[in-house]
């Protein structure tokens, strides 16, 4: 009993105002599972990378010199490879949020209308979020395919076009073609989302605008958007945050290539590790990118706090 | 059959003519945006059961060919480790997704009837683990395998996943034991259950609901993991589906037919999953639990 009463304080737990006698330690049996799991799979390895970023390890999983050093941050941040990686990480992230807003607001718009079968339009549209990233990315290469592929014979029909663009393997088309499967992957869960925010504007904001003489584009900016406000920035960094850490697509697609044209910082991290073998400098920029992802984590839980207190 | 004519839209307002149009307009747009979400699927399926002989035609044929042949769906588990494959993908997913949901569940009932210190960075916590990219953790988690020798197993791809998980399961589940009336629990103790009593009488059935799907959702995300499990995993006979799908593309010449028909066979039950799960996701999503 003392064991158990001690662990329930270790976990940082205080009971209060029951009589049972389980209600002392059933909290802290309850909490520790969790508590094992996260301290050791995701707290110490985010701690053990930290610190091997600090140290000139080379191999990853190999043992690594102890020395401090601040050397694989300097090598990191002064290597333009990393600012362009940077660069092609936001080129992609705000490709795929513009496009997938446009499209899922599109979608969403039009979803709000009634008509014989939306139920089941409704259904067909989720279908590219349910489709596993590896299946998306397959079924893209094979339609981005440059000489049997369903996108070129498509572009075939249009006039005056006689090129037929290798996609994935020129340094200018490569990484807009991954943006546009992101958008497709990603757009149905923009739709969703927008969707639940304009079933909650009130109908008679727009009955009451009507009367006033306003037209559908006032209606829209005036009404619609503000509206949304708040489900768009939700939408907006859920989007670049799962772009920014996006690694399946391009990996499989391009490997980071023609030239670094799609070499995104996620990308570049894994083959200065798995690749390159500056496991340091890998490290280190994984650390960089850790900060990044709390901020924007940080920016989410803010927002999301914000929504429920209005 | 006459729609009600719609105010909001001032339709009533506008000649006959060019409401026909705005008809068709609309009805054409919801067939374009019918045919972006759902031609890529088409396309897997008609690649899947062309006779390879046809698959490098050009123009491509967009109807299913006349000679369709479904034989690859047979012939693809005999030629390739596909069978292996789906079988390590369903052991890990659901092994993690039992794990996860079990530890989730626990968590979670606590966060959402317990006061405790921490309560507030707990929930911050679960938070930042579904935001961060995989690959912040799956580096320094492969170090640390490699030094227990949890590298190249299905159990410690298990464990791994579970970082994963564990954190969206708490999130989706808490939201399911917020939703149930503490009320009916309060009314159980003092009837002098016990605590575990109540919560196996009370909370867990009206919370079962909930943990299938939460069960689902995990199952589907391991299923579809990719990172971890091509990082982890070196022999081919322990991958799991999605690393073996994808070492089909790259090789010499792709056999997009025998690629296309797997890719279907792995998209049936996530999509199935998916469509069964979409009205908690959306919900969980934008309340706090995430998992993209």
């Amino acid at each position: 009993m003392a064991l158990t009463q001690t662990s329930a304080r270790v976990a940082g737990v205080r009971t209060v105002h029951y009589a049972d006698s389980q209600d002392r330690w059933l909290p802290a049996v309850m909490v520790l599972p969790f508590l094992l799991a996260i301290t050791a799979l995701v707290i110490i390895p985010l701690l053990w990378g930290i610190r091997i970023s600090f140290t000139n390890s080379r191999i990853i999983g190999r043992a690594f010199t102890e020395a401090f050093t601040l050397a694989n941050y300097q090598s990191v941040l002064t290597d333009p490879d990393t600012w362009h990686s940077l660069y092609v990480t936001a080129v992609f992230s705000l490709g795929t949020v513009i496009g997938s807003i446009a499209l899922g607001l599109v979608t969403a718009l039009v979803l709000t209308r009634a008509f014989p079968g939306r139920g089941i339009v409704r259904t067909l549209i989720i279908l590219p979020w349910a489709v596993p990233h590896v299946v998306a990315a397959l079924i893209w290469q094979w339609m981005y395919n440059p000489n049997y592929g369903v996108v070129n014979y498509a572009i075939g029909w249009i006039p005056f076009v006689t090129s037929q663009p290798n996609w994935l393997s020129d340094p200018n088309l490569a990484l807009p073609a991954i943006i546009i499967l992101n958008i497709w992957k990603t757009y149905p869960f923009a739709t969703l989302v927008l969707l639940a925010g304009l079933q909650s504007i009130p109908d008679e904001l727009y009955e009451a605008s009507e009367i006033d003489g306003a037209g559908p584009v006032r209606r829209f900016l005036d009404i619609t958007l503000p509206g949304l406000k708040h489900v768009l920035a939700i939408v907006v960094l859920l989007l670049t945050i799962w772009s920014f850490g996006n690694f399946v697509f391009i990996f499989l697609m391009t490997q980071g290539g023609p030239a670094g044209a799609t070499n995104t910082l996620v990308v570049k991290v894994y083959f200065e590790a798995f690749r390159f073998f500056r496991a340091g400098p890998a490290f280190a920029m994984g650390s960089l990118l850790l900060l990044v992802a709390v901020l924007l984590t940080l920016a989410y839980a803010f927002i999301v706090r914000r929504g429920k207190d209005a | 059959m006459r729609n009600a004519p719609s105010a909001r839209h001032g339709e009533a307002f506008l000649p006959n003519l060019s409401r026909i149009a705005g008809r068709l307009a609309l009805a054409a747009l919801i067939l374009i945006l019918c045919a972006i979400a759902v031609f890529p699927f088409y396309w897997m399926f008609v690649t899947s059961i062309r006779p390879s002989g046809q698959l490098f035609a050009y123009p491509p044929e967009m109807l299913p060919s006349a000679n369709s042949v479904f034989s690859t769906y047979v012939t693809i588990f005999q030629d390739t480790a596909l069978g292996t494959w789906l079988w390590n993908s369903i052991r890990v997913a659901l092994g993690t997704a039992i794990l996860a949901s079990f530890i989730g569940a626990m968590m979670a009932y606590s966060l959402s009837r317990f006061r405790f210190q921490g309560r507030g960075f707990t929930e911050y916590l679960l938070l930042a683990t579904q935001m961060f990219p995989g690959i912040l953790l799956a580096m320094p988690m492969y170090v640390l395998f490699s030094k227990i020798g949890l590298l190249n197993s299905l159990p410690g791809l298990t464990v791994a996943y579970l970082a994963l998980l564990v954190p969206v399961a708490t999130s989706l589940l808490k939201t399911f034991f917020d939703g149930i009336p503490v009320a009916l629990e309060e009314a159980s103790l003092i009837d002098g259950a016990s605590r575990i009593g109540t919560f196996f009488r009370i909370t867990l059935p009206l919370s079962l609901p909930g943990l299938a799907s939460t069960f689902l959702f995990c199952f589907i995300i391991a299923w579809d993991e990719y990172l971890f499990a091509q990082m982890f995993v070196r022999q081919p006979g322990n991958w799991t589906v999605s690393v073996g799908l994808a070492s089909f593309s790259g090789e010499y010449v792709t056999p997009w037919d025998q690629v296309m028909t797997a890719a279907t066979i792995v998209t049936l039950p996530a999509a199935i999953v998916f469509l069964f799960l979409q009205r908690y996701l959306v919900h969980g999503l934008t309340a706090g639990g995430v998992k993209g």
